[in-house]
């Protein structure tokens, strides 16, 4: 009897109040730079006010897609961490060999498409959001030329570059894109210069698959619109941002947390999109019109429905090859190796 | 440049260390960040187990074998700050015969090996060039080729390298015939390297070449009497530079990287300027700073792990080391020569 109400005593606080899990966050670029990392430490922020004392988060950014990538994954498996998040595709190969020296830890790669036992993939569908953005922009654009300041030559970029240009031809079936490749996903420097040369250009509205605000603050500067990107940039545009595509990761990291503690977890692919509310519009500025903005609700409850794809065919890319066949839609497959560019974006420079 | 006499170097090095503690401790207090937890986070818990000591080794690897090179060239005034685009051309000559020829057997390794030093001397070749035919500054011309190559990595990567399947911008893993061997939980590029500084810093003095640099980086006038061709100097620098720098290329991708990315330099090539001003003692100084350097990086990284210390009070704390050596090596022989001054006048003044 005794002996029962010893353990009762000792073990039970411990049963109860369990060890803290230990996340582990990976960022490709600083926390502060308002796009892609931005959006996924608030998703780590929303983790922490969910879960509480619950979990203990960490994150590292900045990291370079080079060695010290697999050094420090290894360093966050090492110091105790149960469940780490790598949020960028270049992070993919250092994850996987991570994960086969920790069979016990569970990886959680963005954006890539190699999964193993402890390893599953997650991204977000960004090209509904943006071809609600290209019926604006098709609605708004009073020149005809879009700027579209591009990162880096991968799939996810194409499929927004697709999508966009899909829901402009839609609503202006004359405009066409101007892109411009800056080799980064965060250059705040480079992506000004290239808006800058968009807008001399004669583009009359820009948007950006890069991660800064630059490209809004150059739109602002020169009086003309702009959409942003992972985060509501309207704060360094209010008169040029009319909206972004967003991202909200809150509730799935939440998610996959709870499913680590409660042992539930597994190998997944995760893509949603609008209608898991993964992907959001930010608000509409006040300059974008009832119409238009009736516009893109219908388009967006069509989306979500299922009825409606962003990228139905006929498309054809910049070389007038059909690509994709008349109401044919790529499947997700297909979606992750998307390499060509649709009619309607111009000559690229960068 | 001048370079100091080894005992004045030792204490400029010392003083040196010191003054960065002292400003690095002024900026902890200024950030209110905890003194000596962020020293442990940062000096001593990165190497407190074997697995840290190795991954210091090598990180240090790389930007030990560019000191190596660049010190030569420092030394006989050629500027040659490009060496990251070296490193990046060795990379990719190394890493294209690899993928090119997975299925060379034994000899697969050594052509790598020629392959990215020839591939470093190519970049370097180019900014020698027009340094000796249009007079065209080779600090200009190697910083922006470090660019140029910046654009092929990428380009090869995301285009034709890219790996068969995959959408990412990387090659495919490098075939096992030109992986480095590790042993002891090293790979064979650092074992060699330890080597090789040995030699370095034995036969250092005894090398006519490195005598001649010398002399023309600190006093050319001299070199043109004793009838030195400064041109074939300078190709000798520039190309033994440059395929070191490419030599430690091929030590990343063959070591922790295993194929080839836009990101493979990590900056290598500019954190071993560093390392050859700061380590002016030569060989062993160098070694040591490459060390340093490589812990500095390690322990930024781990005070963002366990004190969530963002990466820019890492990159602070190599800047203020960077600057207090470089204060030092300016100051400290100056302040030995006037205390010497001094003490020589008060003898002179005593014994009258």
């Amino acid at each position: 009897m005794m002996k029962v109400l010893l353990f009762l005593v000792f073990c039970l606080p411990g049963l109860v109040r369990a060890e803290p899990l230990k996340i582990g966050f990976v960022y490709v670029g600083p926390i502060g730079n308002a796009g892609w990392t931005y959006a996924h430490d608030q998703g780590r922020l929303a983790v922490e006010r969910a879960l509480g004392d619950r979990v203990r988060t960490t994150y590292v950014d900045s990291v370079h897609e080079g060695p010290e990538a697999e050094r420090i994954i290894q360093q966050l498996a090492r110091s105790g961490h149960k469940l780490i998040f790598t949020t960028s595709l270049g992070f993919m190969n250092p994850t996987l060999n991570v994960a086969r020296q920790f069979p016990d830890v569970v990886f959680e790669h963005a954006t890539g498409d190699r999964r193993a036992r402890n390893v599953g993939t997650y991204n977000a569908r960004f090209y509904e959001g943006r071809y609600l953005t290209g019926l604006i922009a098709g609605k708004m654009t009073k020149s005809g030329i879009i700027g579209y300041v591009g990162s880096l030559p991968v799939p996810e970029v194409y499929q927004g570059l697709i999508a966009f240009v899909q829901g402009l031809h839609k609503t202006n079936p004359k405009a066409t894109v101007r892109l411009i490749w800056i080799n980064s996903w965060y250059d705040a420097a480079k992506e000004r210069e290239a808006a800058e040369t968009l807008i001399a250009l004669g583009a009359d509205i820009i948007t950006q698959h890069t991660d800064s605000p630059a490209p809004v603050q150059a739109a602002e500067s020169h009086g003309i619109y702009a959409f942003g990107y992972d985060s509501d940039m309207s704060a360094f545009g209010p008169k040029a941002h009319l909206t972004a595509t967003i991202e909200e990761w809150g509730p799935f990291y939440t998610q996959r947390a709870q499913e680590v503690m409660n042992h539930t977890w597994t190998s997944r692919d995760v893509w949603g999109g609008l209608a898991s509310g993964m992907v959001k519009l930010a608000p509409f500025s006040d300059a974008v019109p009832q119409a238009v903005r009736s516009l893109v609700d219908e388009a967006r409850a069509a989306i979500i429905s299922g009825k409606l794809h962003p990228m139905t065919g006929p498309i054809k890319d910049q070389k007038g090859v059909l690509r994709i066949k008349k109401d044919e839609t790529p499947d997700d497959a297909a979606l992750k190796r998307l390499n060509w560019l649709p009619q309607g974006v111009g000559a690229t420079g960068g | 440049m001048r370079w100091l006499r080894a005992d004045t170097a030792l204490l400029s090095g010392l003083a040196a260390m010191v003054l960065g503690a002292l400003l690095t401790a002024l900026a902890m207090k200024m950030l209110a960040i905890p003194a000596i937890e962020t020293i442990q986070v940062f000096f001593v818990d990165p190497v407190a187990d074997g697995f840290g000591r190795r991954q210091l080794l090598i990180t240090a690897a790389p930007l030990f074998l560019c000191a190596l090179g660049l010190s030569v060239a420092f030394r006989g005034g050629v500027q040659n700050i490009g060496a990251d685009g070296q490193l990046m051309s060795g990379a990719i000559c190394a890493g294209g015969l690899a993928l090119a020829h997975p299925h060379m057997g034994v000899l697969l390794l050594p052509a790598c090996v020629l392959a990215a030093a020839a591939g470093g001397m190519l970049w370097a070749a180019i900014a020698a060039a027009l340094r000796i035919w249009c007079g065209a500054s080779e600090l200009l011309s190697s910083l922006f080729l470090v660019y140029v190559a910046q654009l092929i990595l990428t380009a090869l990567v995301s285009g034709p390298w890219r790996e068969p399947g995959g959408y990412g911008m990387e090659t495919g893993p490098l075939p096992d015939g030109a992986m480095l061997p590790v042993w002891g939980g090293l790979h064979a590029g650092v074992w060699l390297l330890a080597i090789l500084g040995m030699l370095w810093w034995l036969l250092e003095r005894h090398l006519v070449m490195f005598f001649r640099l010398r002399v023309l980086g600190e006093a050319p006038e001299a070199a043109r009497y004793a009838g030195y061709r400064s041109d074939n100097l300078i190709w000798a620098a520039m190309l033994l530079s440059g395929a070191l720098a490419g030599l430690a290329g091929y030590l990343q991708i063959a070591g922790p990287l295993g194929r080839l990315n836009p990101d493979l330099s990590s900056g290598y090539g500019f954190a071993a300027i560093v390392v050859v001003f700061a380590g002016q003692l030569g060989c062993l100084g160098m070694a040591l700073t490459s060390l340093l350097v490589a812990l500095l990086r390690l322990g930024a990284e781990n005070a963002q792990i366990a004190m969530h210390l963002p990466q820019s009070v890492g990159l602070l704390f190599q800047g203020v080391f960077l600057v207090s050596f470089l204060l030092c090596q300016r100051w400290v022989p100056i302040l030995l020569e006037r205390m010497a001054t001094m003490t020589t006048r008060r003898r002179t003044a005593h014994g009258a």
